[in-house]
């Protein structure tokens, strides 16, 4: 198994969107984008491996000669759809969560990097405390429900696991 | 701060969620019973507004020789303007944003994954 000594993160969108709404608007942060910012900066200071979806990827990308969302991107990797990810993310939906926090849940499972080298991320974080407060609730059934998918697999897949979903405040208080 | 970053075991998270949803009184009867345990006054988080402008300011200029700023009149997301978008409120601006990022899970395309790919989750697992 590959070793990587970065810990990984995968930038939920509410995470993705105050970041940017940050660079643009500096000189105005809300709350949000200020604690957004600063894990930004934490992350990157830590040489943390930061990833967002491919497909937000693709969408910021439209936006990518301006220097706010050139620095941004220049900052993060894109996570891809991985082999399972598909299977996962529609077994996750039948836990309560909604398309996007299984996508987002399924992606930290069961995405890769560009050189499909890394399989998930250790954290997602996020500003959206339902996903966070289902994901606690009903964390041990998937757990299981993973545990018996990943028995029939080859490896990595085999090797899976469900990464830690925090918010933001929580993250930077680890972090500091 | 890497290191700190990846030195919190898994079950220290837990255990600080777990803290996290006690009541006011489980607390105090959780101090009584780990006296130890009493919150450094210094532990809230303190963000620096001022300084993460000054840090942004700094991160641009390293590319702004390269990219221009956006300004208010350029095209952005929802068909919007930057001015426009960010002159709506945060809900509006979260809809827009929802629905730029509304791919069915069936439409991704899965990638080739290594068989020797590192796994972050597994090492968190199992430590």
């Amino acid at each position: 198994m590959m070793l990587s000594p970065m810990p990984t993160y995968l930038l939920d969108k509410n995470v993705v969107r105050r970041v940017i709404g940050g660079l643009i608007h500096h000189d105005r942060l809300t709350d949000e984008e200020a604690t957004a910012i600063a894990l930004w900066r934490a992350l990157r200071e830590s040489r943390t491996r930061m990833f967002i979806s491919a497909e937000r990827a693709n969408i910021m990308g439209r936006f990518s000669t301006w220097r706010e969302i050139r620095l941004f991107l220049d900052t993060v990797e894109r996570m891809y759809a991985g082999k399972y990810f598909k299977r996962w993310a529609r077994r996750l939906r039948e836990y309560s969560f909604t398309r996007e926090d299984a996508k987002e849940l399924g992606l930290a499972t069961y995405g890769t990097a560009a050189a499909g080298e890394i399989l998930g991320v250790e954290v997602i974080v996020t500003f959206d405390r339902p996903l966070i407060n289902n994901y606690e609730a009903h964390r041990p059934a998937p757990e299981r429900r993973l545990q018996a998918m990943t028995a029939q697999l080859s490896l990595p897949f085999q090797n899976t696991g469900l990464p830690e979903v925090m918010h933001p405040v929580e993250s930077l208080l680890l972090l500091e | 701060m890497a290191q700190r970053a990846v030195q919190v075991p898994h079950r220290v998270v837990q255990v600080a969620r777990l803290i996290q949803g006690l009541s006011p009184e489980e607390r105090e009867q959780l101090r009584a019973l780990v006296p130890g345990f009493q919150r450094p006054p210094g532990a809230k988080l303190v963000i620096d507004k001022g300084g993460l402008r000054d840090y942004i300011q700094q991160e641009l200029a390293k590319v702004g020789g390269e990219y221009p700023p956006l300004t208010e009149a350029d095209p952005f997301l929802g068909g919007l303007t930057v001015g426009e978008y960010f002159a709506l409120p945060d809900e509006d601006r979260e809809r827009i944003w929802d629905e730029e990022h509304a791919m069915d899970i069936e439409d991704f395309e899965e990638h080739d994954v290594k068989s020797n790919a590192y796994v972050p989750a597994r090492q968190k697992r199992r430590p």
